[in-house]
C-alpha cells in the first residue's frame, strides 16, 4: 500500500473489486444493451421530473405557467425511475454479494483533508449534489448521458462537456482534497 | 419498459460498484491523478461504447437520442457539473449507486442533487433558457458538425484513446 501522507485520515483506499479492463467492458456492455432496447442512459431528467412533480402537488398554478415543466410529459416519472431505483439495488446487491456493504459518513479523501466530521462532510456533498444537477440540467445531461451515451453516438455537444467537466472537476478537486490518503495498490 | 428499467438498472447499478466507479474515493483519487483506476475504467467504456455502437449500428437499430448543442450552456453546465463533483465525488448514477452501497453522505448528496433539480426549475427561466440561446445548435453528431465522415472519427477516437489507455495501463498509480 502505497502511504503517501495524511494528516489526520480515519481510513484508506480500496481496491476496486474487479480489475479495470473487465469494470470498463462490463459497463459499456449495459450500456450497449440499454441502447438497443431502450435508447441513452440519462438520469439527471429524473431529477428534475421528480421535482416538478412535487411542485404540481404543492403550486399547480406556478407548474402551468412554467415554460420547462407545464407540459405533462416534462412531469412524468417513467423508465428513468425504474432506472434509478435498479441502480439503487444492483449496487447494494453487488456490495452485500462481494462482502463490502458498510455504513459510512465521509470518504477517506476527504477525511484525509478535513477531518472526521459528519455534519461538514454532508453539508458539502449537499452542496455539490445541487451543483451536479444544476450543471448538468444546464448542460442537457449527466455524465451518464454525455460521457458514455453521448460519446457513444458521437454527439458534436460530448466534446465541449466532457473538457470543461473534467477541467473544472480536476481544479476543484485539488482546492479541495490537496492531501492523498494511502491508497491501496 | 419498467420493469425493462428496473432490470438494465440493477445491471448498471452493480456494474458501477463491481468496476470502483461507485466510490467517491476513487473518483476523486483519478481528478488528482493519484489513482487511475476511474480514468483506465472510464475510458476504456467510453472506447468500448463508441466501437460497440457502430458495429451494432450495422446490424440493429439503436434509439438515437442526442442531446442539444447549446455551445455555452454545454460548457457553463459541464463546468458546474464538474465543480461538485470535485467537493463530493458524486455524480448522479455513482451517488444513487454509491447510497445503494451504503454511504450515508451520497444520501445526503442526493438529496443535493433533488435541491439542484429544483433550484434549475427557478431559475430556468433567468439564467438556463436565456444560455441556451446563445450558440443554439440543434442535436448533431461530429459528422454533421464538421462533415468529417463519423467512421473516421471512430478509427481517430480508437486509435488516440488506445494509446493513451496502453500508456495509463502501465503508469504505476
Amino acid at each position: 500500500m502505497a502511504r503517501q501522507g495524511a494528516s489526520y485520515g480515519v481510513g484508506f483506499v480500496r481496491k476496486a473489486p474487479l480489475h479495470w479492463a473487465i469494470g470498463g467492458l462490463l459497463i459499456a456492455a449495459v450500456v450497449l444493451v440499454a441502447e438497443c432496447a431502450h435508447g441513452p442512459i440519462e438520469l439527471s431528467a429524473e431529477f428534475v421530473a421528480a421535482g416538478a412533480s412535487g411542485l404540481d402537488k404543492v403550486s399547480p398554478t406556478y407548474v402551468n405557467n412554467h415554460p420547462l415543466i407545464k407540459n405533462a410529459n416534462a412531469r412524468q416519472l417513467g423508465f428513468g425511475a425504474w432506472f434509478i431505483l435498479g441502480t439503487f439495488a444492483g449496487a447494494a446487491g453487488a456490495a452485500v454479494a462481494t462482502g463490502r456493504w458498510r455504513v459510512r459518513h465521509t470518504s477517506a479523501w476527504w477525511s484525509s483533508n478535513h477531518g472526521g466530521s459528519k455534519l461538514k462532510r454532508y453539508a458539502f456533498v449537499f452542496v455539490g449534489g445541487a451543483l451536479v444537477m444544476i450543471g448538468a440540467r444546464l448542460a442537457h445531461g449527466c455524465t451518464s448521458g454525455h460521457l458514455l451515451s453521448g460519446w457513444a453516438q458521437l454527439s458534436a455537444a460530448a466534446f465541449p462537456f466532457t473538457f470543461s467537466m473534467i477541467v473544472c472537476a480536476m481544479i476543484v478537486a485539488r482546492l479541495f482534497h490537496p492531501e492523498a490518503p494511502p491508497i491501496e495498490r | 419498459m419498467e420493469i425493462f428499467g428496473l432490470i438494465i438498472g440493477l445491471l448498471f447499478g452493480a456494474a458501477l460498484f463491481l468496476s470502483g466507479l461507485a466510490d467517491p474515493d476513487k473518483i476523486i483519487g483519478a481528478l488528482r491523478l493519484k489513482d487511475l483506476h476511474a480514468i483506465r475504467v472510464t475510458l476504456l467504456a467510453v472506447l468500448a461504447v463508441i466501437i460497440g455502437t457502430w458495429i451494432v449500428s450495422m446490424f440493429h437499430s439503436t434509439h438515437p437520442g442526442l442531446p442539444p448543442n447549446d455551445v455555452v450552456a454545454v460548457l457553463v453546465g459541464g463546468a458546474i457539473l464538474g465543480a461538485g463533483i470535485g467537493i463530493g465525488g458524486y455524480c448522479p448514477a455513482t451517488g444513487i449507486a454509491c447510497a445503494g452501497a451504503g454511504r450515508i453522505d451520497a444520501i445526503v448528496a442526493v438529496m443535493g442533487m433533488l435541491a439542484g433539480g429544483l433550484l434549475y426549475i427557478v431559475m430556468y427561466s433567468s439564467v438556463a433558457a436565456p444560455l441556451e440561446r446563445i450558440a443554439h445548435h440543434n442535436p448533431s453528431t461530429l459528422q454533421n458538425a464538421t462533415d468529417i465522415p463519423n467512421i473516421a472519427w471512430i478509427v481517430v477516437i480508437a486509435i488516440a484513446g488506445g494509446l493513451t489507455l496502453k500508456a495509463l495501463a502501465n503508469a504505476r498509480v
